[in-house]
């Protein structure tokens, strides 16, 4: 993680109707794509809807469109291969997606942070 | 200088992109590109598969479980009144319960406290769903927040799989071999996200010139 102490970062949705929302992304991206991770394991009921949402937006976009490789190389034909296995098999994907955010999670458990941010140090 | 950036988004609580959901789409005039972009579950049967083992030490298992029961509800819901939307039995869109719409904001905000460096402390509020569909949204419309998150993620799981190996509460052996490969091969994974975000992209660029032109 970037080293910049006292920095806040947030990201802010509001919805819009019923249909559409807005979002606000503040600060380093660095340190607020760690803070969404964090979140995840921490929230494993926002960890799961946005599995969700990620894999029925993907099973959707390739039956649409088919696979959309945009960087190739040497590991394409396997990215391609797992990227067709997981829009058509939910199952496969959303337990995959849980594995990933679940084997940090444990990892995290077993060996936790030993400093405690103190209750006055809150976020405006 | 802090970033700051506006994306917009949409929920996918009301559409598919299914033929006979697009032309009812339409006559309810609520389509906007995003919405209609975010579309909802497909081919629910995949869902319904989902094991229903018992669990209790693994709160995302619980939870996709209860995930499963959300979809199995909305479909009862959906069977229910025929009238309103048709739909094929094969085929069933994923529409949430109305308690999702009672929220109407949510946010995640973090800071880094001065000692010791690298930690932060992480806030969330609002509504979880309307949440998970902001991540993906911005993680779509920025790509290089998308690979901050990748980074981050996959270098997470590969420590983690180093010190405490695959931890999966089904024992699928699919799933093993793909999170292996993830937590392996960061190119690989990678790729996968770009691919999934690529296919994406372009289905909103081509929703928009959609709308324009009507």
């Amino acid at each position: 993680m970037k080293n910049k102490n006292g920095e806040s970062v947030a990201i802010k949705v509001r919805a819009i109707g019923q249909e559409a929302f807005q979002v606000d992304i503040q600060g380093d991206k660095e340190i607020l794509a760690e803070a969404i991770l964090s979140t995840f394991l921490d929230d494993p009921e926002l960890a799961i809807n946005f599995s969700t949402t990620l894999f029925s937006n993907l099973q959707v976009a390739i039956q649409k469109k088919g696979a959309f490789l945009c960087v190739p190389g040497k590991s394409e034909k396997r990215a391609a291969k797992i990227l067709s296995m997981l829009a058509n098999d939910m199952e496969l994907a959303l337990t995959l997606w849980c594995g990933i955010f679940q084997t940090i999670a444990n990892t995290n458990e077993a060996s936790p942070a030993e400093y405690v941010i103190p209750e006055g140090e809150t976020i405006q | 200088m802090p970033l700051s950036g506006s994306l917009y988004g949409g929920r996918q609580d009301l559409e598919s992109f299914y033929p006979e959901f697009q032309s009812l789409i339409g006559r309810l005039k609520t389509t906007t590109f995003l919405n209609t972009y975010l579309s909802g579950i497909s081919k629910t049967q995949h869902i319904n598969k989902v094991k229903q083992k018992k669990m209790p030490q693994c709160p995302f298992q619980s939870l996709l479980q209860s995930s499963t029961a959300t979809v199995k509800m909305s479909i009862s819901m959906l069977e229910k009144k025929p009238g309103k939307i048709f739909m094929e039995e094969r085929e069933l869109p994923l529409i949430y319960d109305s308690e999702e719409k009672k929220a109407d904001k949510a946010y995640i905000k973090a800071r880094t406290v001065k000692k010791p460096e690298g930690f932060f402390k992480v806030y969330v509020e609002g509504n979880r769903k309307l949440l998970a569909d902001a991540i993906l949204s911005a993680f779509i419309g920025e790509p290089e927040f998308a690979g901050n998150f990748l980074d981050s993620l996959f270098l997470n799981l590969n420590s983690a799989v180093k010190k405490n190996a695959i931890s999966l509460h089904t024992q699928e052996e699919e799933t093993n071999k793909v999170l292996y490969k993830f937590a392996n091969n960061r190119q690989t994974a990678v790729l996968f996200w770009n691919n999934e975000c690529g296919i994406a992209i372009e289905i909103l660029e081509k929703l928009e010139r959609d709308l324009k032109i009507n």
